[in-house]
């Protein structure tokens, strides 16, 4: 574990360089704990390069870090009030940001975004998902669709 | 909480793959029908296992009852044990049984359970039971004379000419219930699989070719079909043959060998589950033993593995009061999702 006070830099795709405490990354992405932990970050001259988060997904996830380090003692009902507040944007950038936690292992964003999406198709009928999830085509013959329909009637 | 545009941009599979298992098994079962790669993702063994053990706390009902049917009858309460824990979970049974009442467990398929009770004495009803939706539904059954025989084979009157037989152990498969049927008095001779069509409410009969006939006989599911299991025992041990019920070009029912094994100790006891590679029997494993010694019990749980011809224990219950229900539970994993509320 880092002490407190060390900073780190984050690279973004389009090479904007954000300064963290490194406390607050290696706490919650694993892979920036190992880079740390093995050894190769050399805090005079390292950046890390994070060729496919963006600049505004980075700075998004820096905040939901940053955040949950130094409120983790907060009662749940605020920290989920404010994830919601978080998870305020586009479905492009909800679909940036699970790539970017994907990517950096943040599990409690991960989960966080696992969450929205699984609320977003509990309930919903098969052709409401497909549409939600953006799968245009089924694959299915009309027989094998037909097939479907009958052995699982409850799903339709 | 926001309202995202849809639809979502696309999500690689493997992430959404993690959302499918944090969802319920109901979403899982309508994402099955998303497309033909779901379809065959979500019906793997491995990711049934996988949501199982990740929603264990939500649908620790979905497990799959089993009982050892002889000593569940007379008995006025179920039990649900989790394989994986051995815990036992108290569950609403589908039916109210007076003080003469009895019921036991006819089969289990796609997660249901199929129930012969009697509320009274003389009055035997089938029900159909999902223990995950606690949905159940009646099924007609027209020959109410299936006594609680104690014996393996019983007398049915006037069902199908020349059957004198019928073992009670059944299995359910895509609307059919099917037994064995035997002619004979004291030992029975296997002589057909009789088929019960539930929308139909009609029987048939499929004949056992001369070579299946071994020693014991029991009914099960392999690959989705239906299958006779055969064993025996001759000079060189345990053999054990799995028989499948086809349909020819004519689309006639028969049975057709589908492989043979070696086994070590097959015995008369009912098969609990069986997917492609894995039979699960209850085996009665003291059986010589409870001759002579009524104090002490074992029920285990073994699985035998077809293709690597291996056998392992997967659980072991025993207890000391043989008119206590003892059933045991173990994890459907084939038709885990499909089969989850058919009622």
């Amino acid at each position: 574990m880092g002490s407190p006070l060390k900073k780190i830099m984050l690279c973004s795709s389009e090479k904007e360089i954000f300064s963290v405490e490194e406390q607050v990354m290696v706490q919650h992405s694993v892979i920036i704990n190992n880079m740390i932990e093995d050894g190769s970050y050399n805090y005079e001259e390292s950046k890390i390069p994070l060729d496919c988060v963006d600049s505004k997904t980075l700075k998004k996830v820096i905040d939901y870090c940053t955040y949950h380090t130094h409120h983790h003692n907060d009662n749940q009902e605020d920290l989920e009030a404010w994830d919601a507040q978080f998870l305020n944007v586009d479905s492009n950038g909800l679909y940036d940001l699970l790539m970017a936690a994907n990517y950096l292992e943040i599990r409690n964003l991960l989960d966080l975004i696992y969450r929205t999406i699984k609320n977003m198709i509990k309930g919903k009928k098969i052709d409401e998902i497909r549409r939600i999830l953006n799968i245009k085509d089924h694959g299915f013959t009309p027989e094998e669709e037909e097939q479907n329909r009958k052995e699982y009637p409850h799903f339709y | 909480m926001a309202k995202f545009q849809l639809p979502l941009p696309i999500i690689p599979d493997e992430l959404l793959q993690e959302i499918f298992l944090r969802s319920s098994a109901k979403t899982v079962g309508r994402c099955m029908c998303l497309n033909k790669f779901w379809h065959r993702q979500l019906r793997q063994p491995e990711t049934c296992i996988h949501h199982m053990r990740r929603q264990k706390v939500l649908d620790q009902h979905v497990l799959f009852h089993v009982g050892y049917s002889l000593l569940l009858m007379g008995s006025d309460s179920l039990y649900i044990v989790n394989a994986a824990s051995g815990e036992e979970v108290h569950v609403q049974q589908p039916f109210g049984v007076g003080v003469h009442g009895w019921f036991r467990i006819v089969g289990v398929s796609n997660g249901n359970i199929c129930f012969k009770f009697s509320r009274e004495q003389d009055d035997t009803r089938l029900l159909v039971w999902n223990p995950t939706t606690q949905c159940s539904r009646e099924i007609s059954d027209p020959h109410r004379d299936h006594g609680r025989s104690h014996s393996t084979w019983f007398h049915c009157v006037d069902c199908l000419p020349g059957v004198e037989k019928i073992d009670p152990n059944s299995v359910f498969n895509n609307g059919h219930a099917y037994w064995i049927t035997g002619t004979g008095d004291s030992y029975a001779t296997p002589k057909s699989v009789l088929c019960y069509s539930v929308e139909d409410e009609s029987f048939s009969e499929v004949s056992i070719p001369v070579g299946a006939i071994y020693t014991i006989h029991n009914l099960l599911t392999h690959k989705e079909k239906v299958a006779l299991l055969a064993h025996t025992h001759n000079e060189f041990g345990y053999v054990a043959a799995i028989w499948h019920l086809n349909e020819d070009t004519d689309g006639n029912k028969i049975l057709e060998q589908c492989c043979r094994f070696a086994s070590r100790s097959i015995r008369e006891n009912p098969i609990l589950f069986v997917d492609d590679n894995l039979l699960l029997l209850v085996n009665n494993s003291k059986e010589r033993e409870l001759l002579v010694n009524y104090r002490y019990r074992e029920l285990v749980l073994t699985e035998y593995d077809i293709e690597h011809g291996t056998r392992n224990l997967l659980v072991r219950r025993a207890w000391r009061y043989p008119e206590m229900p003892h059933p045991i539970t173990v994890r459907s994993t084939l038709k885990y999702f499909a089969g989850m509320f058919p009622v």
